[in-house]
């Protein structure tokens, strides 16, 4: 499959941010959640039909994130764009359809957004632990890598969700 | 030709994101808690589900249209006994705040939480269900029972944002008061500190006179800020380990009491026009 609707991807993507903000919160594992939008954008990238489909819907995501947080406007669709922009560059040596290549990348992307919005709220509005930085963000690209290969499996499965 | 394409279409989301960065932080609250607002019907929905019949297409015969009427005053009875326990719940909170700040004629709008949690992993915030149109205003602080929930960093129409007391831009005059004597303390007498959240679990206390004994367990409670619309003697949290470590002034750990994941309804406390006016021209409130 190759082939996605980028509307029926961001009805999914508001939907997801919706069990984000209430029942993944509740099931937080030492305040670390599994980052469900992130894992969406990383099967729009490796999924896109060609890359400005991928670029785009990565990207559209990424504000659908921003519209649930009190940071920024566009700082996580900036994040998201850039980690789209590196797995669509990297995607034509990848096996994508492999559990492993999903769950490394998404691994990889989880650890680049977190790490990367971190330093932008400790540098714009004040520290934040070192020790919270690093267990928090470990923790949640491992939440967000495991919570990627079912919910890969489910897009590529039941086709009619995005295409 | 297709890499060209790309390049194009990076560089103009690359643009778009630094446009939206940029855009002044009135126009981009308005218009996501404005988006936020569209997600108000899922509040009841979980609740209008209940309401839905068990199942379709039986003949309504004399038993059943009885059996109907009886499960429809049922569920009226359960709504009006929910209702009741709202309501009970907002007195309850009205009036373990108007202890805390009876003397200082502060107003109280209550208001209902939709999203508890923020969707950034390092951002604090809930999302409430008042905006400008029922008068909340930026800054203000959000209180549940006595305990700080945080204060309102972006207002929309109808929704509200409010950085929550563990988001690390949620500063606020603090002083820790020891369990043994909590009760008499007097808080001109103690060495204010500052509080701050850390975006994990806990917050933070620091800059407080080295002399000042905190223990584990301690109340952490606010010091009065009237340009900023703190009354005294709100609870922040409660200090679970003190660190001594090598600068001259200690820190320690806060805990709220309070689980912001669970809750459904907060306080807006509204300070009385005096109490900033004062502060602002000098003068005691």
């Amino acid at each position: 499959m190759t082939k996605y609707s980028t509307g029926k991807l961001l009805l999914l993507a508001a939907l997801l941010l919706a069990c984000e903000l209430t029942v993944l919160d509740r099931w937080a594992l030492k305040g670390a959640r599994p980052e469900t939008l992130l894992s969406l954008a990383c099967f729009a990238a490796l999924f896109a039909r060609d890359s400005t489909q991928g670029l785009l819907a990565s990207w559209l995501i990424g504000l659908v994130k921003d519209a649930g947080s009190a940071g920024p406007l566009g700082l996580h669709a900036l994040l998201f764009l850039g980690a789209g922009a590196v797995v669509l560059e990297i995607r034509q040596i990848l096996f994508r359809e492999s559990p492993l290549t999903q769950l490394c990348v998404t691994f990889i992307a989880a650890c680049w957004v977190n790490l990367a919005a971190a330093l932008v709220v400790a540098i714009s509005v004040g520290g934040i632990p070192l020790g919270v930085i690093v267990g928090k963000t470990l923790l949640s690209a491992l939440l967000t890598a495991a919570l990627a290969v079912p919910m890969h499996f489910t897009l590529y499965q039941a086709r009619w969700l995005v295409r | 030709m297709g890499s060209r394409r790309r390049r194009s279409a990076t560089w103009l989301l690359l643009g778009l994101s630094l446009v939206l960065l940029l855009l002044p932080s009135g126009v981009s609250q308005k218009t996501r808690l404005s988006a936020l607002a569209g997600f108000l019907p899922l509040q009841g929905l979980s609740r209008w589900t209940l309401r839905l019949p068990g199942s379709w297409g039986t003949s309504p015969g004399e038993l059943e249209t009885l059996r109907t009427q009886n499960d429809f005053l049922q569920d009226q009875q359960v709504k009006v006994t929910h209702e009741n326990q709202r309501l009970a719940l907002l007195l309850e909170q009205a009036l373990g705040m108007k202890q805390t700040v009876r003397d200082q004629n502060f107003r109280l709008l209550a208001a209902d939480v939709i999203f508890p949690t923020d969707s950034s992993p390092w951002r604090k915030s809930i999302t409430i269900t008042l905006g400008t149109r029922g008068g909340a205003e930026k800054g203000l602080l959000v209180v549940y029972n006595n305990q700080v929930v945080g204060r309102i960093v972006e207002t929309g129409p109808w929704t509200s944002r409010v950085q929550t007391v563990t988001d690390p831009g949620f500063r606020a005059g603090a002083v820790a008061a020891p369990r043994t004597t909590a009760s008499g303390v007097a808080f001109s007498e103690r060495h204010g500190g500052v509080y701050e959240g850390t975006a994990g679990q806990n917050g933070l206390i620091k800059w407080f006179g080295g002399e000042t004994p905190v223990e584990n367990g301690a109340a952490v409670l606010t010091t009065e800020d009237p340009a900023n619309g703190v009354p005294r003697g709100l609870s922040l949290g409660r200090i679970t380990s003190v660190n001594l470590g090598r600068g001259a002034l200690p820190r320690a750990d806060v805990e709220p009491l309070l689980d912001f994941r669970s809750l459904e309804h907060v306080m807006i406390l509204i300070p009385p026009p005096d109490f900033r006016a004062a502060a602002l021209s000098g003068g005691k409130p």
